[in-house]
């Protein structure tokens, strides 16, 4: 996946999380699932499921009367793109709802790093005499 | 067209020039922030973003005063001694400006980009936070600190009104059990800060300026130095640098496109290996702070000046 997470409700994502678990499932088998955690409709899944197909994130084949849908990418991959989008690509600039430790856009080169870490051994040398 | 509209225009062709004097004054006041401690760079950076929107409104204020000054008799009235069409801040004798100067459509268009690029920078904000509940509620349960299976080294935090801490199973894989409580040592400084609502904030008021990446970098650089250094209140600094540069060897070792942000690198390990609280101590927040006081006094000082040149902008 290698475009950025589309936005995704909170019904989107419990239905994505069912079907990380169950493989494929129609909407009445996520709907049977869902009703005991919230009180939502049949229709309300269905149209959750749809738009998911239409963002990209689930396949579907035609199963009887329904469909059957699958997730295309899964949850490893989903969280992966969605923490590039939080914290930025390593050559982005525009960030703030992340506050992380360490900035990969600037690029130390070995050497330069060794000399670091020598001077720091230096220092803690020197404290411990 | 009215005469009300008329003082409208000259106000909103005050805090456009506002603006840009705000915008030139923090061009070139910003590289002094690399001089100062991070806390020093912090209230700096603070001066210099809000500049372009104190001083329109500040301007704006202080005409409207004026405005009123004059028609009430406070001050002296000299509306009539002037050339007809030389427009007045006064309440009594209201301005008249011509409907096609070019002068009012120049207002009128830099007062719709301002608009359009304060709406564009709330928008982000909003997605972006909406990205950070939709990545909490992939994680069940309500925590402060959570594990995330990736492989990737990186520890971040995400949320506003209740910020969680998120450190990958790399990190956990790379680091030793003390050298994580120092990372969450890290994030947990930026949580007590509110330094997740700030930077917020802070991204909201960089709309209002031409140059933002310069402001941006320091604001970054000065938050994580601050985070840094209230870490090493509880572990030693020397501690902290080795941690930041063993996290550095693993991003510029990984073939994953790592994503995680933060400040310059370099710098925060260098400040590490100093004093603590490195930089002069300079008046400089002190200093930022009194422009937008003295700019609106001095334009009420030679508002006859200003009346003259907006006469001859606004009405040509």
């Amino acid at each position: 996946m290698t475009q950025r997470v589309p936005a995704l409700g909170e019904l989107e994502i419990q239905v994505l999380g069912h079907l990380w678990e169950h493989k494929d499932a129609t909407a009445k088998e996520v709907h049977a699932q869902l009703v005991t955690a919230r009180n939502t409709s049949a229709n309300t899944v269905q149209s959750a499921m749809e738009r998911l197909y239409r963002k990209g994130l689930l396949a579907r084949v035609k199963a009887g009367h329904s469909y059957r849908y699958a997730a295309i990418v899964s949850k490893a991959e989903l969280l992966g793109e969605l923490i590039n989008d939080l914290v930025g690509r390593f050559h982005a600039d525009t960030c703030s709802s992340a506050a992380a430790i360490l900035h990969a856009a600037e690029r130390i080169d070995a050497h330069a790093l060794d000399c670091l870490e020598e001077e720091i051994r230096k220092r803690r040398q020197e404290r411990a005499l | 067209m009215s005469s009300w509209s008329g003082l409208l225009w000259m106000l909103l062709a005050v805090a456009a020039l506002a603006w840009v004097v705000g915008n030139l004054i923090a061009v070139v006041a910003m590289p002094a922030v690399a001089w100062l401690s991070p806390r020093q760079a912090r209230h700096y950076s603070w001066a210099l973003v809000l500049l372009p929107w104190v001083l329109p409104v500040m301007s704006v204020t202080v005409m409207l005063l004026l405005s009123l000054a004059k028609s009430q008799g406070w001050i002296v009235d000299h509306c009539l001694a002037h050339q007809q069409h030389h427009p007045h801040f006064c309440l009594a004798h209201l301005p008249v400006i011509a409907s096609n100067s070019p002068g009012r459509f120049i207002v009128a268009l830099w007062g719709t980009l301002l608009l359009a690029a304060v709406a564009a920078a709330v928008l982000r904000q909003w997605h972006q936070h909406h990205k950070a509940r939709m990545f909490k509620r992939f994680l069940p349960g309500r925590r402060v600190l959570a594990n995330v299976m990736d492989l990737r080294p990186f520890a971040f935090t995400i949320g506003i009104g209740a910020p969680t801490i998120f450190i990958s199973q790399g990190l956990k894989t790379l680091l030793s059990k003390r050298e994580l409580r120092i990372v969450t040592a890290h994030e947990i400084a930026h949580i007590r800060h509110r330094d997740v609502v700030k930077t917020t904030v802070f991204e909201m008021l960089l709309a209002a300026h031409v140059r933002r990446a310069g402001l941006r970098r320091h604001w970054r650089f000065a938050t994580e130095a601050l985070a840094d250094s209230r870490v090493t209140r509880r572990f030693d600094g020397l501690e902290l640098a080795q941690v930041l540069v063993r996290l550095e060897r693993a991003v510029t070792a990984t073939v994953y496109p790592i994503a995680i942000a933060g400040a310059d690198f370099s710098a925060r390990v260098a400040l590490l290996l100093r004093a603590p609280e490195h930089g002069k101590r300079l008046p400089w927040p002190a200093l930022a702070w009194l422009v937008p006081v003295a700019l609106p006094l001095v334009l009420a000082w030679q508002h006859h000046t200003v009346e003259t040149l907006l006469g001859w902008w606004l009405h040509q």
